[in-house]
């Protein structure tokens, strides 16, 4: 039996054609909103619209001359227009009965004339109009229905255009992935604007604060901040492009007064131009750690003060009945004696590194910091560790520039070096010798420990700086370290912002190094030369003796550069420039010894 | 032979029996030891010591308030030093003592820090 299709299968045929299109409800498009506005310009119309009937109501991907982009589909002209092929023009909608008593007729926007081309498919469904409209009746001719048709042939490829259509559903596909995870994350997510104002928040933010998301639209983010954490975020300098993101911990306040901790994400969402456009806030309630980082904290100090006053006297007993103050010990009891107080200064030794490297890794240790030079540094490290070295028979060789200048915590730097080096002695072989070398390498100053020991093994290069990891298990009775010192030596390096590692040829001897930031006090040096090379030895000897270093070859670019210590210049070619700064010019073989001379 | 008459302040008494052994066997000074301010007036009043060796931290009267009831009746001319866990020995000199000893001090070697300060 011949199926015979109904108007309705026809008309939900249709829908599904217009759907499929994915066109509906997206945001504006130049390529559409360009032809409305030729249209308005070409007939001189008040109105013109790229308009998509959908099930009851009709839909403007582009319109001129209109303020709502969407209304009932019984009221739309267009809806009439796409029934038939042929364009719909009706001159006067007062005269003709189809519309005459059309609210858009009889009210705003007042409706006399209209001209409309149906825009068809791939699959020939009608499923929109390129229309122009007028508040005034008018006549269409042969012409303007050409133009028209050619305005309506454009929309109707680009409406059938597959890649866009692509793009666009992508577009759509990426903003509802967007709207889930912001709104349906555990985590709470804002969007904050250029103000500083809430836009959107989703329901975990509002449940967090106890404010309903409604509420908190329009809310400063400063209303549900900790009177003592507002002034810490970086909105501005998220907007202005300075930053795109930053992290901190803040108190949110809740109407109620009470308050939690958050750990607070926030980075900048930039549109199509790059231009930054919203900050996204992700905030997660950190409370309970921060509580448990409280008790932790609270029970080492507690531990470790109650057992260090025990520690202390028993130390202190032990320490006394071995010298023989409370009378001569037989052997056997002096030695148990001593024994016990090895042990004693063992354990306490541990307790005080525990207590150390706790205050380290929670940042609670304020850094003493100063200006040392490196021979400074080595000076009071080797006061320490001299004596080590001589009982071992190891030789200490300190190689270290005097010219550069550190800005570190000199106790805590030489805490670090100390543990190194006593490290370092530990496993070295009788007569061995221990290199220590402080060197400038670009913005950062090297130092590195080596000795001529057993080495470490590859796969324990990294988990050597763990606690208590010793290459060896043995290593801690017979080399009496407590399983800290590069637990903390590593902590003090990157309180200090530098890095530490080590490297190693198994028995041939270990290297550790760090690394620390050289102060950035001194400003760049400017290099000139014309010759390529020139420059370039000319920068590399500056370099090396730690200073940062910004090269030219044209004198105009130079006389035009600002914040320059002294220019360095080899061969000629600026004797005519006005310079701001000084200029060395650097003659002779040694260019090294004459930059570095230059730089002093 | 006697270094002189030392009086202790320290309200810990395993502290004072250890410094107490240390700065007699080893340092030869005859030591008096008093657990509070109150029994450190009561030793001076007693009989004026040549040196005293102060607890900073002690519940009630702590090292500095107890330096201050204390100097009256030594008079300026008798040295105090402050025994202290902590680093604050600027301060600690400027309330007018000879001198800071860290705690936890190494018995054998405390007379040794002893008697250099006081010999300055």
């Amino acid at each position: 039996m011949l199926k015979v299709a109904t108007a309705a299968d026809l008309e939900s045929d249709r829908l599904s054609a217009l759907h499929s299109l994915r066109i509906l409800d997206t945001p504006p498009e130049e390529r559409f909103d360009r032809l409305t506005r030729i249209a308005v310009a070409a007939f001189d119309t008040a109105i013109s619209t790229v308009t998509l009937v959908d099930d009851d109501r009709q839909w403007h991907k582009a319109c001129v001359g209109v303020d709502s982009r969407e209304d009932d589909r019984a009221v739309s002209f267009c809806s009439v227009a796409i029934e038939k092929p042929q364009p719909l023009v009706v001159p006067d909608a007062t005269q003709d009965p189809r519309f005459a008593d059309n609210r858009l007729v009889t009210g705003p926007p007042y409706i006399r004339f209209y001209a409309g081309i149906p825009l068809t498919t791939a699959a020939d469904f009608r499923v929109g109009t390129l229309c122009v409209i007028d508040t005034r009746p008018r006549a269409f001719g042969e012409r303007d229905l050409r133009l028209l048709h050619d305005l309506a042939r454009i929309a109707e490829d680009e409406l059938n255009h597959k890649e866009l259509s692509d793009a666009l559903s992508a577009w759509r596909e990426s903003e509802q992935r967007f709207r889930a995870v912001f709104h349906e994350s555990a985590v709470g997510m804002t969007m904050i604007d250029d103000d500083g104002r809430i836009v959107e928040a989703n329901i975990a933010f509002a449940a967090m604060v106890n404010i309903p998301p409604a509420d908190l639209r329009g809310l400063p983010i400063s209303a549900v901040t900790h009177p003592a954490d507002r002034g810490g975020d970086n909105v501005d300098q998220l907007f202005s492009g300075e930053i795109d993101r930053y992290q901190r911990e803040k108190r949110y306040v809740r109407p109620d007064g009470t308050w939690f901790w958050g750990a607070l994400t926030a980075s900048i969402l930039r549109d199509r131009d790059g231009v930054p456009d919203v900050c996204i806030g992700m905030v997660e309630d950190i409370t309970e750690r921060k509580e448990v980082e409280r008790l932790k904290d609270e029970l080492v100090s507690v531990v470790g003060h109650e057992l260090r006053t025990p520690l202390t006297s028993i130390r202190g007993s032990l320490g006394l009945l071995e010298a023989g103050v409370a009378g001569e010990l037989p052997a056997e009891a002096a030695e148990m004696v001593t024994i016990a107080r090895q042990n004693t200064e063992r354990l306490a030794r541990l307790v005080d590194e525990t207590l150390d490297l706790e205050r380290l890794q929670s940042a609670r240790v304020e850094l003493d910091v100063r200006t040392v030079t490196p021979p400074e540094l080595l000076m009071s490290t080797a006061q320490v560790v001299q004596r080590i070295a001589d009982d071992a028979e190891v030789e200490l060789v300190w190689e270290a520039p005097a010219d550069l200048q550190l800005s570190v915590d000199p106790d805590r730097i030489v805490q670090a070096l100390v543990n190194l080096i006593g490290n370092a002695i530990k496993f070295s072989p009788r007569g061995g010798s221990v290199r220590t070398i402080v060197k400038a390498h670009g913005s950062e100053a090297l130092i590195s420990v080596r000795d001529e020991g057993r080495g470490i093994p590859l796969d324990q290069l990294e988990t050597i700086f763990e606690r208590f990891r010793q290459v060896d298990v043995s290593d801690h009775r017979e080399k009496g370290g407590t399983g800290l010192g590069l637990p903390i030596t590593r902590a003090i390096v990157e309180q200090h912002a530098g890095r530490i590692w080590a490297e190693s040829e198994p028995g041939v001897g270990a290297t550790f190094r760090m690394t620390l930031p050289l102060p950035l006090a001194k400003p760049p040096i400017a290099v000139y030369d014309r010759r390529a090379l020139g420059r370039e030895e000319l920068a590399c000897a500056a370099r090396r003796v730690g200073r940062r270093v910004t090269t030219f070859s044209e004198p105009e670019a130079l006389a035009a550069a600002e914040g320059l210590a002294l220019v360095l210049v080899a061969g000629a070619g600026l004797e005519d420039v006005e310079l701001g700064f000084p200029v060395v010019r650097i003659e002779g073989e040694d260019v090294d010894a004459a930059v570095a001379e230059a730089l002093k | 032979m006697s270094a002189g008459r030392l009086l202790l302040v320290d309200d810990e008494p395993d502290i004072r029996a250890i410094a107490t052994m240390a700065l007699e066997r080893v340092g030869g000074w005859h030591v008096t030891a008093a657990a509070s301010a109150r029994e450190a007036v009561a030793a001076v009043l007693h009989d004026v010591p040549d040196v005293v060796l102060l607890d900073v931290m002690m519940p009630d009267t702590d090292g500095p308030a107890t330096l201050e009831q204390l100097r009256p009746l030594l008079g300026e001319g008798v040295p105090v030093i402050f025994l202290t866990a902590k680093g604050e020995s600027a301060s600690l000199l400027a309330l007018g003592a000879a001198g800071v000893i860290a705690k936890p001090f190494d018995p054998i070697s405390l007379p040794r820090e002893v008697a250099a300060i006081t010999a300055r």
